[in-house]
């Protein structure tokens, strides 16, 4: 199974470019689930598909998610409110829903649970060939996705300091003192399982993002800020160790006529195109022009798929 | 008594006080070291930057004892200070 996400600035085009790279994957032969990680969603609707379950079959080997946020974040207090109550048995005096129910409007905790549910998909979903995941603009999508780097160095950290106090507890042990009922060994410490616990989950998706079966690709308008997102992005990502496999310049204003209006916003665009090449060089950089209507539907999209072409064929090579 | 004697008696005076002196060094690395474990874990909870809230609280269940040693060391900190300046013989 292989990974493809799709970074870039609010509105560049990014669930477009999700949405038809999919088409184009599953129009080669492969099963395809596209999957929709943003809060505001219109993966449905730029596929101008109608129902709106979670869940929807748009074509044969061609299937979209709509994460529900909120339900999301509601499913993963459930499962951590479990494990609490599990260990926090003897303290039944403690109203640990209520706690949860703040919790819920606690910052970052909309991150850890779009994170649990790109964690969830990606194990329910092992016998599609292609996840293609959508997600919200730069900032949200950056945090969302170093969380298991951030909470992996952590948990490193901590287990190095708890390490340390066992060894101090071991010491007086064997110097005759007294330690009490207290665990001295890694293997009988239940902190120190829990840490391994935490570790090994944050290990799962780690590895999973910096594998070589996960690509990003860049999604940008060619004006000045969302270049300058991009390019944060893809330092970001690549100082994380993910993949950064081409970008779209999407939106490229092409006038069979020069237009005087606009004869500054297409010198910008030629700044932009010059210096994108420059960043992104090595990278495969497709070009898509302003479209006179908005790609929605299938057959729109396949023809956005089109201008595409080159980015799908080298993710294939890869 | 013999010179031999003697001079073990007194060696074995001395590894007893370091023993005593190196043990209570020991214990009081180990607080400190719980203590900043103790702190990092509730961190979160306590409006400090750390590992998530969700960490915290699937260690918290394991952690009451050096919690509550925590806290009461906190309550005490000026007489903390005296115990660490009492242990370096530095009053
Ligand atoms: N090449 C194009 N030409 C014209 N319109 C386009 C083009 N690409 C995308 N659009 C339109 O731009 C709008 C934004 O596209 P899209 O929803 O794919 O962006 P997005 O990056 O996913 O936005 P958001 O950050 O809000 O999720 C849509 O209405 C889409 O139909
Ligand atoms: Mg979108």
């Amino acid at each position: 199974m292989r990974i493809i996400i799709t970074v870039g600035k609010g509105g560049v085009g990014k669930t477009t470019t999700a949405a038809s790279l999919g088409l184009a994957l599953r129009d080669r032969g492969y099963s395809v689930l596209v999957v929709s990680l943003d809060p505001a969603h219109n993966l449905g609707d730029v596929l101008n598909f109608k129902s709106r379950s979670s869940r929807m079959k748009i074509l044969d080997n061609y299937e979209i998610i709509e994460v529900d946020v909120d339900e999301a974040v509601k499913k993963y207090l459930d499962e951590v409110s479990l494990m609490i109550k599990s260990t926090f048995k003897h303290l039944s005096v403690l109203n640990i829903d209520k706690y949860i129910d703040i919790l819920s409007n606690a910052p970052g905790v909309e991150e850890h649970a779009l994170m649990s549910e790109f964690k969830r998909i990606i194990q329910e979903n092992d016998n599609k060939e292609f996840i293609i995941f959508d997600m919200p603009p730069t900032g949200l999508s950056l945090r969302i996705i170093s969380l298991p780097f951030i909470h992996r160095s952590w948990l490193v950290e901590l287990k190095k300091l708890r390490k340390a106090i066992l060894d101090r507890r071991r010491m007086l042990k064997n110097i005759g003192e007294d330690v009490g009922e207290i665990p001295v060994d890694e293997s009988s410490d239940p902190v120190m399982r829990e840490l391994d616990n935490m570790l090994k989950e944050c290990d799962f998706l780690v590895k999973k993002l910096t594998s070589r079966d996960t690509v990003c690709i860049l999604v940008l308008a060619p004006e000045t800020l969302p270049l300058l997102e991009a390019e944060r992005a893809l330092r970001k990502l690549t100082s994380l160790g993910i993949s950064v496999k081409g970008c779209v310049v999407n939106k490229v204003l092409r006038l069979r006529e020069p237009i005087p209006e606009l004869k500054s916003k297409i010198e910008e665009q030629e700044r932009c195109l010059s210096e994108i090449r420059r960043t992104f060089k090595g990278m495969t950089i497709v070009e898509v022009p302003f479209l006179e209507q908005e790609p929605r539907g299938v057959d729109a999209l396949r023809r956005y798929a089109n201008y595409i072409d080159s980015l799908v064929e080298s993710i294939l090579r890869s | 008594m013999r010179l031999r004697d003697i001079v073990k008696k007194m060696f074995s005076g001395i590894s007893e006080t370091f023993k005593e002196r190196s043990a209570e060094l020991i214990k009081l690395e180990l607080r400190e070291l719980e203590n900043a474990f103790t702190l990092l874990v509730i961190s979160p909870l306590i409006g400090l930057p750390g590992p998530s809230t969700i960490t915290s609280l699937r260690l918290l269940p394991y952690i009451e004892r050096e919690l509550s040693q925590s806290l009461n060391v906190s309550r005490r900190l000026d007489d903390m200070l005296a115990e660490m300046l009492g242990y370096l013989d530095i009053t």
